[in-house]
């Protein structure tokens, strides 16, 4: 009898197609797609949407809407010609969160074709760009020369001049990708880097978001908006009372905070996935099936989920603080009572404005950065983690 | 130190909080401070190099063209989590990574020790050093990066290869001089008895004659004939038109071949052996017998390169009183830049030496990396061809090594006068 020696495989491997089913990979894409989808929603929220009574009264006379949404144009766009995209799949014909969902069903279908594009060979891809590039232009060219030659065909040659306007029949299409793409872009950007592993389009998307927090920002600025009012929802100048959390945080600052921690996590988690699946696929194959760099991998991988989670709840706990250390310098000067000096500075409203807020808040920072120095935080979980590790052989 | 996102994050950071406050706008300062305290934090986790290093390797003493296996153990004996850091083993330029990879990104908890397994290649002879290792501890959100280096260092020696030249020997003019030559009735390292003599302190107790210590109550050794039947002298030459051709394929990649093979035939037929390379100044290996010389000459072979313009008969000259009458004197060189290269062959042959001339085809090795019009080439191989006449003329024999040719091949073509 023959002896058949087999050698062992290991159960996993450092194989892009396996990774990508790997629940770390995933966890890290799932919270990124999560979180880009929930700053779209909370973003609407904020910066206003467009609501059913004002879309009543607006009907046949402005198009207009102050909002962080995309129906308006393309309701405007409706008028001047059939869409081409189905209305279901424009949002048109909704109002608020639903207007968002058919939108989101083509975002979706478009990176799930890109990434499922990106598995194949690099001809195929190239076959396909051909493709669409000779779809379009035949699309472009076709009808123009079509009514050219058919209208010479019956009244003789002619220049083609006034069968122009049939060149920019395909521009309504691009014209309704343009008024999606002001809201969407952003989403589409964001769901094929986190999905198609593509760290520009994911660093695209938090720039998008930025920008338009910047250009609310400033249409909302009260010396720009007072010359140039578009009636945009502008955000308190008062940041409010500490309501939340036990009084650490007012409901506005804990929007904004949301926001700002949602764009955290969106990229890291983005770019944590990106970063490994890359580090895995620069490994030769026989480090792939090596049990050491799959332990390693999965080493690293699982600090890294831990540190998301640890580091991001520190630091929306770290922004709540310094946004309420001012109350905190301006009690503990309280304490001090009988000095004229303490009373003035209780009494002074500079420091609980913004400048204030933002100098104390900066303060707290240092303090919060200088606590490296002081705790050796560390050695004290490297500890903790050794005698667990004793405890557990 | 902080990368470009870090930098960028600061700078946003900061930029977001000052406009913010310039505009009364609360989301831009809240982002602005979100990416501070982010920053903040993340300076609390700091990675380690604290690591204890030890590499082993299958062989420390390879030959040209071989394999090793490379074992790099990493072991955190500290107290913290080394964090995410990437172990980079330095590997020579000269070795190519054959499998695996010299890289590991690790994290290793307190106690935990880790192995990256490697093989390398070693196409190039020389000394060579694997390491030192480099850490390079990078934050998980890539915002700060630390590269420190830990000493850990392996010395490995490549040697020239060695090829098996026995059979174009016996086919060829070569061997047949040595055939029958006189053997050398001389003490030294042998099989066969020679005499008696006291004992002195440093010899083999295995070579304590017990039986005559009996006999005459004093301790005698026995002393063997040495085996060899003659000195063979090589000389190589080192000098810098030597690195004519590429890296893989010149003149003293091929003479070291060539006189690593030779070297390890007579050896192995017990003759002693002397090594003479000649470039910048001139390196001289007296002839021993024995695995030692063999060592010897491999270790003196991987270290020569090419430098220097020391003409041959300077070499001969100074060497005529050391090599032994009526040795063999093997010349590996590509003849070119020398105008002292035929007196030297003539008083050699002169002295009654048999020379045999390996020379490796310098102008077809500078073919490889250059381009040689026609008319040039075929002129300077008609210079060459009446040199290698010339030299063939005064008794040597002389063999034309072309690149694309084995060395057994080109052995087996040796014309003589």
């Amino acid at each position: 009898m023959m002896d058949i020696v087999q050698k062992e495989k290991p159960r996993e491997t450092l194989h892009l197609p396996l990774l990508r089913k790997k629940w770390q990979i995933l966890t890290f894409q799932i919270l990124s797609t999560f979180s880009l989808l929930i700053i779209m929603i909370r973003m609407n929220n904020l910066y206003g949407s467009c609501t059913d009574e004002f879309i009543l009264l607006a009907e046949g006379s402005s198009y207009w809407c102050p909002a962080y949404e995309h129906t308006r144009g393309l309701v405007w766009l409706s008028n001047t010609h059939d869409p081409l995209i189905p209305n279901f799949l424009l949002g048109i014909g909704q109002s608020g969160l639903s207007s968002f969902s058919g939108p989101l069903i083509l975002c979706i279908m478009v990176t799930i074709s890109w990434s499922y594009m990106l598995t194949k060979g690099q001809k195929l891809q190239n076959n396909i760009k051909k493709g669409v590039g000779v779809v379009l232009a035949l699309w472009i060219f076709l009808p123009f020369l079509f009514a050219w030659i058919s209208s010479m065909a019956f009244n003789g040659p002619e220049w083609p001049l006034k069968h122009f306007g049939s060149l920019f029949s395909p521009m309504g299409f691009f014209l309704e990708l343009v008024f999606l793409g002001v809201v969407f872009a952003p989403i589409l950007t964001g769901l094929m880097g986190i999905w198609g592993l593509s760290r520009r389009l994911l660093t695209w998307a938090m720039g998008y978001f930025l920008l338009v927090i910047g250009i609310h920002a400033i249409l909302t600025f009260e010396e720009i908006s007072g010359a140039f009012d578009l009636g945009l929802l502008a955000l308190p100048s008062q940041i409010g009372e500490s309501s939340m959390m036990g009084g650490l945080i007012s409901p506005l600052a804990f929007d904004l905070l949301v926001i700002s921690i949602l764009l955290l996590i969106f990229l890291e988690s983005g770019l944590a996935a990106i970063t490994h699946l890359e580090y895995a696929m620069s490994l030769p194959e026989s480090s792939k099936n090596d049990i050491e760099y799959i332990k390693q991998f999965n080493n690293v991988i699982n600090s890294h989920l831990v540190h998301l989670v640890v580091i991001i709840s520190l630091t929306s706990f770290a922004t709540i603080l310094a946004l309420q250390f001012d109350d905190l310098l301006v009690s503990f000067v309280g304490i001090m009572q009988g000095s004229q000096w303490s009373g003035q500075v209780q009494e002074s409203l500079e420091l609980q404005m913004t400048y204030g807020k933002v100098i104390s808040a900066s303060l707290f920072m240092l303090v919060v950065a200088g606590l490296r120095y002081v705790i050796p935080w560390q050695r004290l979980i490297g500890y903790i983690e050794l005698n667990i590790n004793n405890l557990r052989s | 130190m902080w990368t470009r996102k870090g930098t960028i994050l600061l700078a946003s950071g900061v930029s977001l909080i000052l406009i913010g406050m310039m505009i009364s706008n609360f989301q831009f300062i809240i982002i602005g401070l979100t990416f501070i305290a982010f920053l903040s934090i993340n300076g609390w986790v700091d990675g380690h190099s604290e690591l204890e290093i030890n590499r082993e390797l299958s062989a420390y003493n390879v030959y040209k063209g071989d394999k090793i296996m490379v074992d790099l153990t990493i072991s955190n004996k500290s107290y913290k989590r080394t964090q995410q850091i990437e172990i980079f083993d330095n590997v020579p330029h000269e070795m190519k990574l054959h499998s695996g990879i010299n890289k590991m990104k690790i994290n290793l908890g307190p106690g935990q020790s880790t192995k990256i397994s490697y093989y390398v290649r070693c196409p190039l002879r020389g000394y060579y050093t694997i390491g030192p290792v480099s850490v390079r501890y990078r934050n998980v959100f890539n915002l700060f990066v630390n590269e420190s280096k830990i000493d850990s260092r392996s010395d490995v020696t490549v040697f020239p290869q060695v090829r098996d030249i026995e059979e174009a020997l016996l086919k060829s003019d070569v061997p047949n001089m040595y055939t029958g030559a006189t053997t050398l009735k001389t003490p030294g390292p042998g099989m066969e008895f020679y005499s008696l003599r006291e004992y002195v302190p440093g010899d083999s107790f295995r070579s304590i004659n017990w039986k005559a210590f009996a006999r005459t109550g004093e301790l005698m050794v026995n002393e063997k004939t040495r085996d060899a039947v003659t000195d063979v002298f090589i000389f190589l030459d080192t000098r810098d038109v030597a690195r004519i051709g590429t890296v893989l394929k010149n003149s003293l990649e091929m003479g070291t071949i060539a006189a690593a093979s030779v070297a390890s035939h007579f050896l192995k037929r017990r003759d002693s052996v002397a090594l003479v390379t000649y470039g910048s100044k001139m390196d001289y290996l007296g002839p021993e017998t024995g695995d030692k010389q063999n060592f010897k000459i491999l270790s003196n072979l991987a270290a020569v390169s090419a430098s220097g313009s020391m003409p041959l008969q300077a070499v001969t000259n100074a060497l005529t009183s050391r090599i032994s009458r009526g040795s063999p004197v093997f010349i590996i060189s590509s003849l070119e830049g020398d105008g002292t290269t035929l007196p030297a062959i003539r008083s050699l042959a002169g002295r009654g030496h048999e020379v045999i001339v390996l020379s490796p085809s310098s102008i077809d090795l500078e073919r490889l990396v250059s381009r040689i019009p026609r008319l040039s080439y075929e002129v300077l191989k008609l210079e060459r061809q009446n040199r290698l006449t010339a030299i063939s003329g005064y008794g040597a024999k002389v063999i034309d090594w072309m690149p694309d040719i084995e060395l057994s091949q080109a052995l087996m073509q040796v014309k003589g006068s």
